[in-house]
């Protein structure tokens, strides 16, 4: 049975480090993925019943391989999830989710503009984006030097866009938007 | 309203909040003398993936901390190891004592098939009681001797969500009998589980196990599970390679609600439990051959809890709680039925650089024995009051000096008022690193068998003690007057944990104890029971002491995101005194002086996961157990998104071993290798 002690450092002999990416988009990730679970679409957003839920990425893309991998193999609502990164809201064609990166609040604003009222979950990396129609933005409370990523949601715009979320993940939310926050 | 100073309800992760009063669980932790952390899960370093996320899972997560897993409060003033679920699961581990053979400070011998020593920093014996257990927040050391049936609590829950496992003396956090250490089991919230989760395997000691757990939602703010479970386990095996008798199985059927809105909580179980076991060697009878075998034993009961907590508009958290346990139970020597109600209360409130945290705890329990010619209590029944109150003021000195203040007044049902007060210091080195050093007092108050047992350990037949002579009885009797034991502990302890994910615990300590409770052998008593025996009979004495001192270390590493390593050393030197009394003899040479431990988990991509796990014992000279070797590994694989196969080995280094032998309970039965399979599906 010595081997077992062996067995214990096969990580050394057989893993490669494999880091970048900040941690805060593990989470982050890790929410995406929990939301296509908890949002619902209309089924005409799909073209057939087994068609993939999209997931796109627009302009620069901090997940690095982490949002792949979190993704790879998973379901969600037994449809298989594919993910895109587009440079542009006009590729955003047949994406059920949007995700727009760091980018200046001006061009997220015109970005968001560009999708708005079509059936497509735009999420922000800030949670201003809110006020310009983003229906999920990621908030981060720091407490004592450490910091937690949660989630806002804007209730209007996620009706505008004729979706629904489950009320398990708006629990989840830190803070809902009931009115419209930019009247 | 920051970290372990704030008042808890400002922080939402603190989700056990409502668990229960008495329990010193999250947001109330501050009533702690030992706070423990917030989050379940700690915090992330590197680019992990998670895997399976729940929304509370990822918002408990911080992004700048050590490690991937769960670990105490950075700034906790104790020796305190937190094992979570996931750990454990990927360890392949099924119960409680398993789990806590990795425990830094613990040591668990397994006697048999269903029963389990575990202890904390010594006294290993047959009968552990100087260790406080709680579910949930609901103490479940037995009134009769203050031990805990294992048996009963041994398995880990399928929603297990941590265990935390606190050395040393706590008697102002947990009262009474918190005197070498506890072990906090926390299930999880109905919220975090949430659909449907079935389990069954199969192998070679634990022959059959299933559970099924549904989870739902009950309105917006509120969640509910309902679940199953049950295992069945084979015998052990003798020193001649047969079994050893004590196969059993057991069913356990409860539900759980949990309520969270901003300012209340609420939390409430119920759960019922059955299970029966072969019963292993025999007991003492009056006629010849004055001795027969056990009938079939059973443990069957079942509890109801309930807990609100709620904060106050002033700032201030005031939380009440409160349980009913029924439990019948038929378990060599005792045949006993009880009921417990227990009720609590308490309330936490910061003035200025002060945390002030206070609370009252009434017990009363009703407890009924069936008497034997082995075991009989005067009186058979005892009807027991219990309460007892607490303070606890925890003061920022200076920014990065503390001090926590803790007295906990018990008037106990046989030794009247206790007193266990309890001084923390901790002091901030850096932002890495931290010092801490306790003192305190803890008593193990003497119990219902301390005080009115009578113990037949066998009857010698005729003729033993010189031509003509009756049988004589072999009597451990009990005695009122007995005092309450009592440990005087001085602890000292540093972490530390650096960028690249790894992190270090010491602690050393040095136990004064006295008033031990040793057994006087009286002289043959030929008159009291004569003409038809004659009696040895032992009696209990408060003439021990005993001395302990120690160190245990505990280091985590995680060189790459995907690969996490564990390790524990602790070393116990501890002389139990007068000599003269053989329990002090063995009490000095039953607990393992050396045991060392390392734990990998390693994930390899594609869905496998491996999982392993080695543990060293020193050997136990009195109890004539050779040191011995622990392995444990896991390998399971998802095979869709839903459903997971794990193939988990156990005491895999020799094919067995034993742990525990002991004169009061001669069975040389011996822990065999052992493997298993499960499948688990989810949705």
């Amino acid at each position: 049975m010595r081997w077992l002690l062996w067995l214990m450092f096969l990580p050394v002999t057989v893993v490669a480090a494999n880091v970048s990416g900040a941690p805060e988009y593990s989470i982050k990730a890790g929410y995406i993925l929990l939301f296509t679970r908890y949002v619902e679409w209309p089924q005409s957003a799909f073209a057939t019943a087994k068609a993939p839920i999209q997931i796109c990425v627009l302009g620069t893309d901090p997940f690095g391989p982490v949002l792949d991998q979190t993704l790879a193999g998973q379901q969600s609502q037994r449809r298989p999830l594919s993910l895109r990164r587009i440079a542009d809201p006009h590729a955003a064609d047949g994406c059920h989710v949007l995700f727009i990166g760091t980018a200046a609040m001006e061009q997220t604003k015109q970005w968001l503009a560009a999708v708005s009222r079509q059936p497509v979950l735009t999420i922000s990396d800030h949670s201003e984006a809110l006020e310009y129609g983003a229906i999920l933005g990621f908030v981060s409370e720091v407490e004592d030097g450490r910091a937690r990523i949660r989630f806002e949601a804007n209730l209007p715009s996620m009706q505008r866009a004729g979706l629904s979320a489950s009320s398990q993940m708006l629990v989840a939310a830190r803070k809902v938007h009931r009115d419209d926050p930019g009247i | 309203m920051a970290g372990v100073r704030s008042l808890g309800f400002a922080n939402d992760y603190e989700k056990y909040a409502g668990q229960y009063v008495n329990a010193r669980n999250s947001p109330l932790h501050l009533v702690i003398a030992i706070p423990m952390f917030a989050t379940t899960w700690g915090a992330i370093a590197d680019n992990v993936i998670i895997r399976d996320p729940t929304f509370e899972e990822l918002a408990s997560l911080t992004v700048t901390s050590v490690t991937g897993t769960a670990r105490p409060q950075f700034t906790t003033p104790a020796a305190a190891h937190v094992f979570t679920a996931e750990e454990l699961q990927s360890l392949g581990v099924r119960t409680i004592p398993d789990a806590l053979r990795y425990a830094p400070g613990m040591q668990v011998s397994q006697f048999d098939a269903h029963r389990w020593s575990v202890s904390a920093r010594g006294f290993n014996s047959i009968a552990v009681d100087k260790l406080q257990v709680l579910v949930d927040g609901r103490s479940v050391y037995t009134p009769l001797w203050s031990g805990v049936y294992w048996e009963q609590h041994a398995w880990l829950d399928q929603d297990l969500d941590r265990v935390e496992v606190i050395r040393g003396p706590a008697g102002s956090v947990w009262g009474a009998n918190t005197v070498n250490g506890v072990v906090n089991i926390l299930s999880r919230s109905a919220r975090d589980t949430q659909g449907t989760a079935l389990t069954v395997g199969t192998g070679t000691e634990e022959k059959a196990f299933g559970s099924f757990r549904y989870g739902g939602a009950a309105g917006e703010h509120a969640w509910y599970r309902a679940y199953v479970d049950y295992s069945r386990n084979d015998d052990t095996e003798l020193g001649n390679g047969s079994a050893t008798g004590d196969a059993w199985e057991m069913g356990r059927v409860g539900v759980r609600y949990d309520r969270e809105d901003g300012a209340s909580r609420t939390f409430i179980k119920a759960e019922a439990h059955s299970g029966d076991f072969d019963e292993p060697g025999f007991v003492a009878t009056p006629t010849p051959p004055f001795r027969t075998i056990l009938p079939r034993g059973f443990n069957r009961g079942g509890f109801v809890q309930a807990a609100w907590s709620r904060k106050l508009p002033d700032g201030a958290e005031l939380a009440v709680g409160g349980w009913y346990e029924r439990l019948e139970r038929r378990l060599q020597p005792t045949d006993e039925r009880s009921d417990t109600f227990d009720v609590g209360v308490r309330y936490g409130k910061q003035f200025g650089d002060h945390v002030i945290n206070a609370g009252a705890l009434y017990r009363y329990i009703d407890h009924e024995t069936i008497p034997s010619f082995a075991l009989t209590f005067s009186p058979a029944d005892h009807t027991l009051h219990q309460w007892s109150g607490f303070l606890q003021d925890e003061i920022e000195l200076a920014p990065s000096l503390s001090a926590t203040l803790g007295v906990r007044v018990e008037d106990t049902p046989f030794s009247g008022q206790e007193w266990q007060p309890n001084l923390r210091l901790s002091w901030s080195l850096s932002e890495g690193q931290l010092l801490w050093a306790a003192v305190g007092r803890a008593v193990r108050t003497p119990t219902i068998a301390d005080e009115s047992r009578r113990y037949v350990v066998r009857v010698s037949p005729p003729g033993t003690f010189g031509p003509g002579s009756p049988p004589v009885q072999q009597q451990v009797l009990g005695d009122p007057d007995l005092q309450s034991e009592e440990l005087l502990a001085y602890e000292l302890g540093w972490r530390g944990r650096w960028n690249n994910g790894a992190m270090l615990s010491a602690s050393a300590f040095y136990n004064d104890y006295d008033d031990l409770m040793v057994f006087d052998r009286l002289p043959l008593d030929t008159v009291t029971l004569a003409p038809q025996f004659w009696r040895m009979p032992l009696v209990p004495v408060n003439a021990g002491s005993g001395r302990a001192t120690g160190a245990e270390v505990t280091g985590l590493w995680r060189p790459i995101p995907r690969w996490r390593l564990y390790g524990e050393v602790s070393y116990l030197d501890l002389h139990v005194l007068p000599p003269a009394y053989e329990l002090s003899r063995v009490l000095t040479g039953s607990s393992a002086q050396l045991q060392a431990s390392l734990r990998s988990y390693f994930d390899l991509g594609d869905d496998w996961e491996i999982g392993v796990g080695l543990r060293y014992v020193d050997d136990l000279p009195a109890l004539r157990v050779e040191s011995f070797v622990g392995a444990e590994m896991r390998i399971a694989k998802d095979l869709t998104n839903r459903v997971k196969l794990s193939l988990v080995g156990q005491n895999l280094w020799d094919s067995r071993h034993a742990e525990f032998r002991s004169g009061s309970f001669p069975l040389d039965s011996y822990i065999e290798r052992s493997v298993y399979v499960a499948l688990t599906w989810r949705r």
